[in-house]
């Protein structure tokens, strides 16, 4: 539920319960901001994740993601990896979207520290999702 | 790529993605997973079991409660504080320091008599250590199977394990596709091991996969009643091991070897306690039903079934409350059938002379078909004890307690908890240890610099001096000075 949802729920039916709610799914959208923001270079778009990219956070970022790499076809995708922590299934697979997507020449990890590297590789997906450094 | 070839990649490729999730968990998080498991499993023990004897047509369904608690409780208590990830010990003397890492996919082969606690020990077993699992469940048990390891995914979840850290694999209609998947998945490059419970065929496709594997050996368990034992106490033991889930337990004994001394009092406690004793003509009627002498193994529609049914098929008339056949026999080997394991309440019977007697058909009935396995001996003398250990092939020997429950440990015994009982080299196996968490990870050894001082000190142009005999060598090599 968004937060203009949860607000709307609320007005209807101001209930504590709704009220918790509410106040949860603002929560959300600020921990989203935190976890991902975008910026351009040149003709790359770049998303940077911060943090533990587990199941839930996967799940409340990837319409949102999926949606802005769709709209930007052509255009070069980059995940920054440098502040995530933790990858889960859900985010490899977000990964997988987004390459299939754009295509493998359009789409890649950078900035992935070791930890998550070994992930990727342990995964068998070393192949497919590139992987390089920031220039 | 066929169907089942498609399956079989889709399959591994999840398995992978979960290993290289579960690297990044540490050990707590692992416990919780752990523990949501155990907890979920034990809260459905009794509607699993039920689902198991229903759907299997073997065993008992009480007692396969009691193995789904071993299976849970007893599993967990045992490995609950081992530690399974990071660094797992370090030794300054020796600079030596350990850290535990998962091994990978592994694939968990099921068999038909311990349906569901199989699964759940070895779900418990790999998650404890961060491995996936990917169950392969028998033709005849695939429902309860696959009920059981359903519950264990849920319940891993709700404790952020992996996505797909426990898989399992619907059941084919057509045998030769199941075979070929089965084969594929073991031969699997990515696959780091396989867990074979089950008979000896498919533990040799384990083995011959080309990938690590735990596997076991089919057991033959003789118990020796030696002289000294308390004979009460003996029967009550061997009719709650041997009786379990209608025999299915493949450490419970298959032959008693009894002193003649003792030997009638023996036998007329276990009449007593609803053993039905067999003359010739009987026991050979009851070998043709329970063996098949072309394949020479045990029959599987009598597995698990119970003494009376059993006793009705081989045309044998018997009380309704008999609770085991005994056959008594002359010899051991391929011309008397019920030497051999089976799984079922039907038990061999050999009276003899004295230890030596003793002694020796216990390694004829150890080595027709259970080298490696398990051996039983109630007896108070140590010195027999001791002798009768050293002369068995068994990577267990059970001293005055039920074989089916002492081997599988942790109620009778400290041995660890398990209900995959290693065989050893006797069982073509590379262990005879009861395969738990431990042996599910790949230890990683840092060492530090610590200098051999004899080895530095010694004079290395000896080494090339050909005239200088070994131990000359050796005397310079340990000089304290």
């Amino acid at each position: 539920m968004t937060g203009n949802e949860a607000y709307q729920k609320w007005v209807k039916n101001p209930s504590a319960e709704n009220f918790a709610e509410m106040i949860a799914s603002f929560k959300a959208i600020e921990k989203n901001r935190l976890k991902l923001s975008y910026t351009h270079r040149d003709e790359t778009l770049v998303f940077a994740f911060c943090g533990s990219m587990d199941t839930l956070c996967v799940a409340e970022i990837e319409a949102e993601v999926m949606q802005k790499v769709e709209h930007v076809k052509g255009v070069s995708i980059v995940f920054d990896m440098s502040q995530v922590t933790y990858v889960s299934s859900a985010f490899l697979r977000l990964c997988m979207m987004a390459l299939k997507s754009v295509g493998s020449d359009k789409f890649c990890l950078e900035n992935v520290i070791p930890c998550v590297k070994k992930v990727i590789k342990i995964a068998g997906l070393e192949n497919m999702l590139r992987m390089t450094d920031a220039e | 790529m066929s169907d089942v070839s498609r399956m079989v990649e889709s399959t591994m490729k999840r398995a992978c993605a979960a290993a290289g999730v579960f690297t990044q968990l540490d050990q707590e998080q692992t416990d919780s997973i752990v523990r949501a498991v155990y907890l979920a499993a034990l809260d459905k023990r009794v509607e699993l079991a039920k689902l198991a004897a229903e759907e299997t047509q073997m065993g008992i369904w009480r007692d396969k409660v009691i193995k789904n608690v071993v299976a849970t409780q007893l599993i967990y208590e045992d490995i609950k504080n081992t530690k399974t990830v990071g660094i797992v010990s370090d030794d300054k003397e020796t600079g030596i320091l350990e850290i535990a890492q998962p091994l990978g996919p592994v694939l968990c082969v099921i068999p038909t008599t311990n349906p569901t606690s199989t699964v759940i020990f070895k779900i418990l077993i790999a998650l404890k250590t961060r491995n996936p699992v990917i169950i392969s469940p028998h033709s005849r048990a695939s429902r309860c199977s696959i009920a059981a390891a359903k519950i264990c995914y849920e319940a891993a979840l709700t404790a952020d394990a992996p996505e797909d850290c426990i898989q399992w694999l619907e059941p084919l209609e057509d045998r030769d596709a199941s075979r070929e998947r089965t084969q594929l998945f073991m031969r699997h490059p990515k696959l780091a091991l396989i867990l074979a419970t089950g008979g000896g065929g498919l533990v040799k496709e384990a083995y011959s996969s080309g990938t690590p594997a735990f596997g076991v050996g089919a057991g033959n368990v003789p118990v020796f009643v030696e002289r000294s034992a308390e004979i009460p106490f003996v029967v009550g033991e061997i009719m709650s091991s041997k009786c379990f889930d209608n025999g299915t337990i493949c450490a419970s004994e298959q032959a008693i070897v009894v002193e003649k001394i003792v030997a009638g009092r023996l036998r007329a406690e276990f009449e007593k306690s609803g053993a039905r004793f067999l003359n010739d003509d009987e026991a050979l009627a009851l070998a043709a039903v329970a063996f098949d002498t072309k394949s020479k193994l045990m029959n599987a529609k009598i597995v698990g079934r119970p003494a009376p049914e059993i006793a009705r098929l081989a045309g044998i008339s018997c009380d309704e409350n008999t609770t085991l056949l005994v056959a008594p026999l002359k010899g051991v080997g391929d011309e008397y059938p019920l030497s051999s394991e089976i799984l079922a309440p039907i038990i061999a019977w050999y009276e003899v002379g004295g230890p030596d007697e003793a002694l020796n058909l216990c390694i004829d009935l150890n080595y027709h078909g259970g080298a490696g396995h398990t051996a039983s001996i109630f007896s108070n003398d140590e010195k027999i004890i001791r002798e009768f250990s050293s002369d068995m092939n068994a990577g267990r020997i059970v001293v005055n307690m039920p074989s089916s429950q002492g081997a599988v440990g942790g109620i009778y015994n400290k041995i660890r908890t398990s209900l995959t009982l290693g065989c050893g080299s006797g069982g073509k196996n590379i262990t005879t240890d009861n395969i738990s968490a431990c042996h599910l990870l790949n230890i990683q050894r840092i060492t530090k610099r610590r200098l051999n001082e004899r080895f530095f000190r010694f004079d290395k142009s000896l080494y090339f001096d050909e005239s200088l005999p070994a131990v000359e060598i050796e005397k310079e090599y340990n000089k304290n000075y």
